[in-house]
């Protein structure tokens, strides 16, 4: 009996290949697109998921509270926190502090590479799962002269595989240290948020940091005792700096390691979002695309079935009992899916690479993986259920004697499911193209802003532990090749200023003054003038005052939070330095990115303290100018030469956005293909059903316009009803995604329009073949057959 | 007795209106009979034949099938009877157009869940019977009317029934189709096959040992 329901699935898919194909098409377009956003979001939800204790193992959260009430969360705790923590709270098993990574050159003999370092405490291999190759989890980081070396930087620097025991020296702090290698690394987990390619105990670092609770340099991991609750746990630390340490304006809070890549978004102290907000995001999509796919799938199977009804009706007659019929039809629904699910496969397996390169992931086709089976088998599950339960029911009811006369055309209900599924479709079409439109415009308006700089032709050099001793010979051998045309320096990459201080005082600041933060940017003289950044009060810094390695600038946004008159000749104080005064006021530019506003920033004059050199180039000299300065690098360090482009490194910061805009056309563009595939099988299966109305009309007189408007009516009348539907949900929609950034576009009425009007257009080609050519037959034809 | 119709009546709501399709018909049919019914269009005899055939419910009356009240049972074991029973002979012969001959003539058998090695001898008696050996792998549209409605009268014997519904059976034949598919119908009844023909022609009818005429739903 199934291999009888198997043989008629496959004669009709064959007899029907204009059905079979817009349907085959349709759901592996569909499933490929879920699939493909189904490995993405495991991968994303399997961030530090391979930890043996990831379920106790918690990061450390420090929250800001002022006056003005509570301010950012970061994973940065001062260096007292941990052992704070293990000496009071007894649900506490283990404490392990590490520091950020930072580039160090590493040496052993002649061999020099740059190495990933952290400092991290003694237990810190106990705690992680990241197992060792050789060495002793316990005693590897006992002795401040110790270093564990991942397997990739030990076979650089001991090619012969021998590598414990040996001596590295390491440039810290401009000066070379030595540390003996007591542990080897096995290559960490692409999923570990957790990266580095050498470890050293933390109080290496300390030197150059300190105990204080306000500095926080350190991150600090703990595990949890098994039974305890980790709500109650974060309670119990939230105001362990002030009894502890004294430092009020801090408070502690837990999250789990396995949580900090998505929930990385902060509001009054806990998670409010962050990654996780993409992964519903295109989790829905997926939804949506499959959804779209299988509502073609119902459409297109109930239509057909009318042409099927004879079958229906035979077998009922010959004793077909209702499960036999529901079976049958949906072993049909099975075969499909089943060979779109290959296609889909296939699909995926040639489009990979590029979905990697967009989402900057590393994701395969991993058919060893029962994880991958996973996936799968619940995509093609759903796809199942969802489109062959409704047409299997709705064939097996057919009634047998109506089935046999084929007089089940006029189905009410039956239509109306029809409709109602493609108004479903275009309000998703809808609502994804507009959704994009106003991610492209967004992104569109970030690129054209006026930052209030001038990034054209602008590079920047990092200078490294070699180079940074000969920072001034560098800059002038620079600035002596003709491409170039001025050389600065700043201290800190200003696109990317990562933290603020509250330390800042200022002649005529009053005693009650609430704490306020700033911005701290180091830079060179000239800075400002190659980057066009204005000056609108005072003046800038200049080689002709002596003094100005001392003062200050400060921009509008510091000048308002200073609450200050006349800020020219006011003096200032912060980090211990005396003297310095308020000599200039620059009108406000974007350094952060446009989600922020613009901070209140404090510039200085430092040129000893840059670390960053800044090259503005001759148009269309470039590449030469990227040349010499390779070349010059060269002469002074035998490290990579490393260089970005300012305007680049600006849009990077709109990284996440971009990657939301082309993977959101990409997936719209399908969503829209998929929809038109079915809106084009109804409309092939309607001029199908009237073709003997349209013979007769057009024997009546009836012309082709005429014609064409009588058959495309219905099917715009659908489209434009789903327009009207969409808007509104896709505005509200939009409204609260453009809140991410802090200047933002305004949505308009005619962004939904245009993307009405381009949706209709397409579905009005869509549906124009099938009616042009049922218009244009002879009606001769069509009526002879009766 | 095979089966007893008593006082049923068949209608369809129309406008507010009932408008009846069976009017107050009696029958009984006994074993081994032939019957024919005649009638102008729309006079009931299609509907009549579906009812016989339980393929149609019908709104008042009693009817016996092998002294089971059909007009109590449920529809599974309705189902049951008729799949037993009955078989179906139509106009339009009503193949199903992806299944070649040996299978069409298979399809009553896999319903009635018989085990292959039974299907295929049956199959094969059958084909052998109708002498249409030659064409089981042929599908419904390679054949000629008469040849498809020959396989039409093999599937509807194919499950021995003791009663055959027959609507039309030689409408879309040309004459000599029509004559060949009646005096197949005549030697099956001689077998002892009890049949119940529509039919227009009054050639036809005379095969019928009764005939019974319909008008306006009423039989005269």
């Amino acid at each position: 009996m199934l291999k009888n329901h198997f043989k008629i699935a496959f004669r009709n898919l064959l007899k029907r290949k204009g059905y079979a194909t817009i349907n085959i098409v349709g759901l592996s377009l569909g499933l490929w697109c879920t699939l493909l956003i189904g490995l993405w979001i495991v991968d994303e939800l399997d961030k530090d998921g391979f930890h043996t204790n990831g379920d106790r193992i918690s990061q450390v959260m420090s929250t800001f509270v002022s006056e003005d009430g509570i301010g950012d969360s970061w994973n940065g705790t001062g260096y007292p926190v941990g052992e704070a923590l293990l000496d009071n709270v007894p649900e506490i098993e283990k404490v392990v502090r590490t520091t950020w990574q930072r580039d160090v050159v590493t040496n052993f003999g002649e061999k020099t590479i740059n190495a990933k370092v952290i400092g991290a405490d003694v237990g810190f291999f106990e705690l992680f799962s990241f197992p060792l190759k050789e060495g002793d989890v316990k005693n590897c980081l006992t002795d401040l002269k110790n270093i564990v070396l991942s397997v990739e930087k030990a076979q650089l620097l001991f090619p012969d595989g021998n590598a414990l025991g040996k001596t590295v020296n390491l440039i810290l702090d401009e000066t070379e240290e030595p540390f003996m290698v007591t542990a080897v690394f096995e290559s960490l987990p692409e999923n570990s948020t957790i990266q580095f390619e050498a470890v050293v105990p933390l109080d290496t670092f300390l030197p150059m940091n300190n105990k204080s609770w306000g500095n926080t340099w350190v991150q600090t991991y703990i595990l949890n005792k098994k039974n305890a609750d980790l709500t109650e746990l974060s309670k119990k630390i939230k105001d362990i700096p002030n009894t502890i340490g004294g430092d009020a304006n801090r408070t502690l809070s837990l999250q789990l390691l396995k949580d900090r890549y998505l929930y990385s978004k902060f509001e009054n102290g806990s998670p409010i979002g962050g990654r996780i907000d993409n992964v519903i995001l295109f989790g829905i999509i997926a939804v949506f695309t499959l959804l779209i796919a299988c509502f073609n799938f119902i459409n297109l199977t109930t239509a057909w079935a009318i042409k099927r009804s004879k079958e229906v009706g035979i077998k009922k007659v010959l004793g077909a009992g209702k499960l036999s019929l529901l079976t049958q039809f949906f072993v049909e629904s099975i075969v499909l899916v089943f060979i779109s699910v290959l296609v889909a496969l296939m699909l995926s397996y040639i489009s990979i690479p590029f979905f990697n390169v967009i989402t900057e992931k590393s994701l395969a086709l991993d058919f060893t993986e029962p994880r991958f089976y996973g996936i799968l088998s619940t995509i093609a599950l759903a796809t199942i259920l969802l489109s062959g339960i409704y047409p299997a029911y709705s064939m097996a009811s057919f009634k047998s004697t109506n089935a046999l006369h084929e007089k089940l055309q006029g189905k009410g209900a039956e239509s109306a499911l029809r409709k109602g599924l493609v108004v479903f479709q275009f309000i998703l079409c809808m609502a994804m193209i507009s959704g994009t439109l106003v991610v492209y415009l967004q992104l569109d308006f970030i690129q054209n802003k006026n930052l209030g700089l001038n990034k054209e032709n602008i590079i920047f050099m990092p200078l490294d532990g070699q180079t940074i001793l000969q920072s001034k010979t560098i800059k002038e051998e620079l600035a002596s090749f003709s491409g170039i045309k001025n050389v600065s320096a700043a201290g800190t990459n200003f696109i990317d200023m990562g933290g603020s201080t509250q330390d800042p005082t200022w002649e005529g600041r009053p005693a009650n003054d609430p704490i306020k933060s700033f911005s701290i940017l180091d830079l060179d003289f000239e800075l400002l003038e190659m980057l066009n950044i204005q000056v609108v009060e005072g003046r800038s810094f200049s080689k002709t005052f002596a003094t100005d390695t001392l003062n200050y600038m400060i921009n509008e946004a510091a000048l308002k939070l200073m609450n200050l008159d006349d800020p020219i000749g006011k003096s200032m104080q912060f980090w211990g330095d005396e003297g310095g005064k308020i000599v200039g006021v620059v009108k406000d530019f974007h350094f952060n990115s446009l989600h922020n506003q613009i901070a209140p920033m404090i510039l200085r004059c430092r040129p000893n303290e840059t670390w960053l050199l800044y090259i503005k180039t001759t148009a269309g000299n470039t590449q030469d100018a990227i040349a010499h300065m390779q070349k010059t690098h060269q002469k002074f360090s035998d490290l990579p030469f490393s260089y970005h482009f300012l305007d680049e490194a600006i849009e990077n910061g709109y990284r996440e956005e971009q990657k939301i805009q082309q993977l959101s056309t990409i997936f719209t563009t399908l969503a829209i293909i998929i929809s038109c595939l079915g809106l084009f099988g109804l409309a092939m299966f309607t001029a199908n059903q009237r073709i003997k109305e349209i013979a007769v009309r057009k024997v009546l007189g009836a012309n082709i316009a005429g014609l064409f408007k009588l058959l495309s009516k219905d099917f715009i009348k659908l489209v434009g009803l789903a327009l009207l539907i969409a808007v509104p949900i896709s505005w509200y929609v939009m409204q609260h995604w453009i809140q991410n950034f802090a200047f933002h576009i305004t949505i308009q009425w005619w962004m939904f329009l245009s993307a009405g009007v381009l949706l209709l257009a397409i579905a009005l080609v869509t549906v124009s073949y099938q009616t042009l050519k049922v218009a244009t037959t002879n009606p001769s034809k069509s009526l002879r057959t009766e | 007795m095979l089966l007893q119709l008593n006082n049923i009546f068949k209608w369809v709501q129309q406008g507010g209106q009932r408008v009846f399709l069976l009017k107050d018909i009696n029958l009984q049919v006994e074993e081994g009979e032939f019957i024919s019914i005649m009638g102008p269009s729309g006079s009931g005899k299609s509907t009549l034949l579906n009812v016989i055939g339980m393929l149609d419910g019908f709104d008042e009356g009693e009817y016996n099938f092998f002294d089971e009240p059909v007009h109590q049972l449920k529809e599974k074991h309705r189902a049951n009877l008729y799949k037993q029973y009955i078989g179906f002979v139509f106009q339009a012969y009503h193949l199903i157009d992806e299944l070649t001959v040996y299978e069409n003539l298979e399809m009553p058998l896999l319903y009635k869940k018989l085990k292959g090695s039974e299907r295929k001898a049956m199959v094969a008696d059958m084909l052998d019977r109708f002498n249409i050996v030659g064409k089981k792998d042929l599908f419904p549209s390679q054949l000629s009317g008469g040849q498809q409605q020959l396989v039409g009268v093999a599937r509807a014997l194919i499950s021995k029934p003791k009663l055959i519904l027959a609507d039309e059976p030689t409408g879309n034949l040309n004459s000599q189709q029509g004559i060949e598919i009646m005096e197949l119908f005549k030697e099956l009844n001689e077998e002892g096959v009890t049949i119940i023909q529509v039919t227009h022609s009054e050639k036809n009818a005379q095969y019928g040992k009764r005939i019974i005429n319909l008008l306006d739903g009423r039989k005269i």
